[in-house]
């Protein structure tokens, strides 16, 4: 590990939080009204923000995995539902298409619509009737001359209400593929759903109805490529927790020592200086981690197993941390409409978002090697005695009771 | 920044668990003796004294992955804790502070050296032994709790508190008259003891570093070891735990007919075992790049690691004990003992105050730009 940084990287960071300075501005509104501020996609664009996550090649920046990760961190500490709707398009859709596709050829297009923001993208999995099991899934590609058909809905989806491009997983024939679907065209019905927190983000779903797809734009691909595919989304997620929380933290370290309370700040109170330290030392841990696994994807290792712990900690780090905020502030992190309020709604969708941790916790097991556990009906205790209750019975003894 | 992992990590670790050669130290104090004494020689403690002075010269990532190894070959974390503490608190003080005269023994582990774990503590906890100027030196009076390797090392460094209150650091013979070590059962009973001290007398020399400077000069080396390199043995020790956890997980003989690893308690305990191991290992690696490379950083940043593992080890050791069930392995039943060790010294009433201060400004310290 060697954790100096170089003068280039600091400079790069330094001018994209000058440029979303703006952003940041408005993240209050964004989340009062509950809509992405339309220039707020304008100076994403033209601070570069799109680029940084693919190499120079592909008309990306071409930077390290931990500089990456330091980047997010800019974003979504301005404003984590336009950090969310940003980092979906070109991190976790833009590495769908390079990965799965053919950047270099026949889906140049779409990731230059991508990386310039001509595009947004959005990558549709989770179907109104159930979230990660994948047996209720229904939306199909099936062919049609030359090309293919996709009929279904799919919710639940970061930008769908307002995406020009999805990479969809889908039935194919007894398999399953991503299809990079065009979604400006007839066919396509959206709807948007109210969400807890990250309000500024674009959340809800589309109905497909018979629209066409291209036959190169259809990659068949086995189901487990999902979660390999879902690991650059739990780096991001990861990294909007972090920022939430750095958020938080930082707060709670300004009222700590602002506000006054028995003759002196806050901040001279040992469980005050304790709930920070705390907070710092977790917020650290994860961030280590965060900037240790973008690192190493970067550089083309499958780190699925270490991105998903990173998810897991991350998130729940973040909800941790804003607990303690709130008991800093006390009162005044009741007042409707504080930044705090924001953040204390976005920290669990972070939790749940781009699966659970209950989801994960499984997945981290099973990269331990303890094997898959497959749902069983709950019905262990049966014939066990244990799901008898105790009832009277006569004892053959005769003068022993009472 | 880069988080490649050095080629020679692994030859290091495994050098680390060569220096134990699967040995475990019997239970007499001799044997105990002994068997630091193998360990000591067989690399422990030479890993971060310079070439010149007959010592390895590594830094102290490499150090910390022979140690981390180490602790990973020993079932017991307090018996790695007392190599340790020779190799590290003792060593590296002598080292620093200048001490030629017994450094060259201590190197080659033909003599090994004993420390209260609370010396790192520094001001924040009383000394506990007074010091009386005599004619051609001092006289020493009063009491250690928390002593590693009391009973069996050569050489104890301690402080004393003297007449003006100010700490002076000394180090002196172990076996002098007047030094009685206590048996007593608790927390890393039997390499960890009271020692008592009833009037040693001990010549001037035995003064490590500046008289009346031991808060100054002694307590960032051992608070800075601490919060690092002293991690090592923790962080190798919870490494074993998670493999051996893994692989009981994998067997048969829980509830229900399944295996222990068929159960989802146990399968997220495991996960959480990983996880918090994990973040712990990061934190300490980057305590180990700043020991060397940007020391300043290490009193927060090094406080942060350390506090992470108190935060924490509860719940990994409750994840282990969710797999192992009623007949935990050997290494759950070793480190559940050795946890309480954790607040003996840099515990989280330490490093709280210390990274809250970092933070705030307040507590006598200032704002360190690498904890924002």
């Amino acid at each position: 590990m060697n954790l100096r940084s170089d003068a280039v990287g600091e400079a790069l960071l330094a001018g994209l939080e000058n440029d979303l300075l703006p952003v940041a501005a408005r993240a209050a509104e964004a989340d009062r009204t509950a809509a992405l501020p339309g220039e707020n996609w304008d100076e994403i664009r033209e601070s570069g923000y799109l680029r940084l996550f693919h190499p120079a090649a592909l008309g990306g920046a071409g930077i390290d995995g931990v500089l990456q990760a330091r980047a997010m961190e800019v974003l979504a500490r301005a404003c984590g539902g336009t950090y969310w709707s940003a980092t979906m398009s070109t991190l976790l859709a833009g590495k769908l298409v390079t990965a799965y596709g053919d950047p270099a050829g026949k889906h140049r297009h779409l990731i230059d619509g991508v990386l310039s923001g001509e595009r947004k993208a959005c990558f549709a999995v989770v179907e109104p009737t159930s979230g990660s099991d994948p047996g209720t899934y229904r939306t199909r590609v099936r062919r049609s001359g030359a090309g293919y058909l996709i009929s279904g809905t799919k919710a639940k989806i970061t930008n769908a209400p307002d995406a020009d491009l999805a990479v969809i997983l889908a039935r194919l024939d007894e398999g399953w593929c991503f299809a990079f679907v065009d979604l400006r065209q007839p066919g396509v019905s959206r709807f948007t759903t109210p969400t807890l927190g990250l309000k500024a983000m674009p959340w809800g779903g589309f109905t497909l109805d018979d629209v066409p797809v291209e036959a190169q734009d259809v990659v068949p691909v086995p189901y487990t490529e999902f979660a390999r595919g879902m690991a650059w989304g739990w780096l991001f997620i990861s990294v909007s927790s972090i920022a939430t929380a750095e958020n938080a933290l930082a707060a709670a370290v300004r009222h700590a020592t602002v506000h006054e309370s028995w003759g002196r700040p806050l901040a001279h109170l040992e469980t005050v200086g304790s709930q920070l330290a705390d907070s710092r030392a977790e917020i650290d841990a994860v961030r280590l981690l965060a900037w240790e696994t973008s690192w190493h994807r970067t550089q083309g290792r499958d780190v699925t197993g270490r991105v998903a712990t990173l998810k897991i900690t991350a998130t729940e780090t973040a909800v941790r941390v804003l607990n303690r905020a709130v008991q800093i502030h006390g009162a005044q992190a009741l007042v409707s409409g504080s930044d705090l309020e924001r953040w204390y709604r976005d920290a669990p969708m972070n939790v749940i978002g781009g699966f659970a941790s209950n989801r994960l916790r499984e997945l981290v097991a099973e990269q331990a090697g303890v094997g898959h556990v497959p749902y069983e009906p709950f019905d262990w205790l049966q014939g066990t005695g244990l799901e008898l209750d105790l009832v009277a019975t006569a004892s053959p003894l005769v003068g022993v009771s009472r | 920044m880069d988080f490649s992992i050095p080629e020679t990590s692994a030859e290091r670790r495994r050098e680390g668990a060569g220096a134990v050669h699967g040995t475990v130290p019997g239970p007499t104090p001799a044997a105990r003796r002994r068997w630091v004494a193998q360990v000591s020689a067989n690399g422990a403690t030479a890993s971060r004294i310079p070439i010149a002075l007959g010592g390895h010269g590594r830094d102290a990532r490499a150090t910390g992955s022979l140690l981390s190894g180490l602790a990973a070959a020993v079932p017991d974390p307090t018996a790695a804790l007392a190599v340790a503490a020779n190799g590290l608190l003792v060593t590296e003080s002598l080292w620093r502070l200048g001490d030629q005269r017994r450094l060259p023994a201590i190197i080659t582990g033909e003599a090994i050296g004993a420390i209260d774990l609370t010396e790192a503590d520094g001001g924040a906890h009383p000394t506990g032994v007074t010091a009386h100027r005599t004619g051609n030196g001092w006289e020493l009076t009063g009491s250690k709790r928390w002593v590693v390797n009391a009973g069996i090392a050569d050489h104890f460094l301690l402080t004393a508190a003297g007449d003006d209150g100010s700490r002076t650091a000394f180090v002196i013979d172990a076996r002098s008259p007047g030094i009685l070590t206590e048996e007593v059962a608790g927390p890393g009973a039997p390499w960890i003891a009271p020692v008592r001290l009833d009037r040693v007398q001990v010549h001037d020399d035995a003064v490590l570093g500046t008289t009346g400077a031991a808060l100054t000069e002694l307590v960032p080396v051992l608070a800075a070891l601490d919060r690092s390199l002293m991690l090592t043995v923790w962080l190798g020790a919870l490494q074993d735990l998670a493999e051996q956890t893994r692989v009981l997980a994998l067997a048969d003989g829980s509830r229900f007919g399944r295996p222990a690893g068929r159960s989802q308690a146990a399968r997220f305990g495991l996960a959480d075992l990983i996880s918090h191991l994990d973040l712990f290992s990061g934190l300490v690696q980057r305590a180990l790049w700043q020991f060397d490379a940007r020391p300043e950083a290490l009193r927060a940043d090094g406080a942060a690691a350390r506090l992470y593992l108190s935060l924490h080890i509860d719940t990994m050791l409750a994840a282990a004990g969710e797999v192992a069930g009623p007949l935990p392995g050997h290494r759950l039943l070793h480190v559940l003992a050795a946890a309480p060790l954790l607040r003996v010294a840099s515990g989280p009433q330490i490093t709280r105050p210390v990274l809250a201060a970092a933070m705030t400004g307040l507590g006598g310290s200032t704002i360190l730009e690498e904890t924002r």
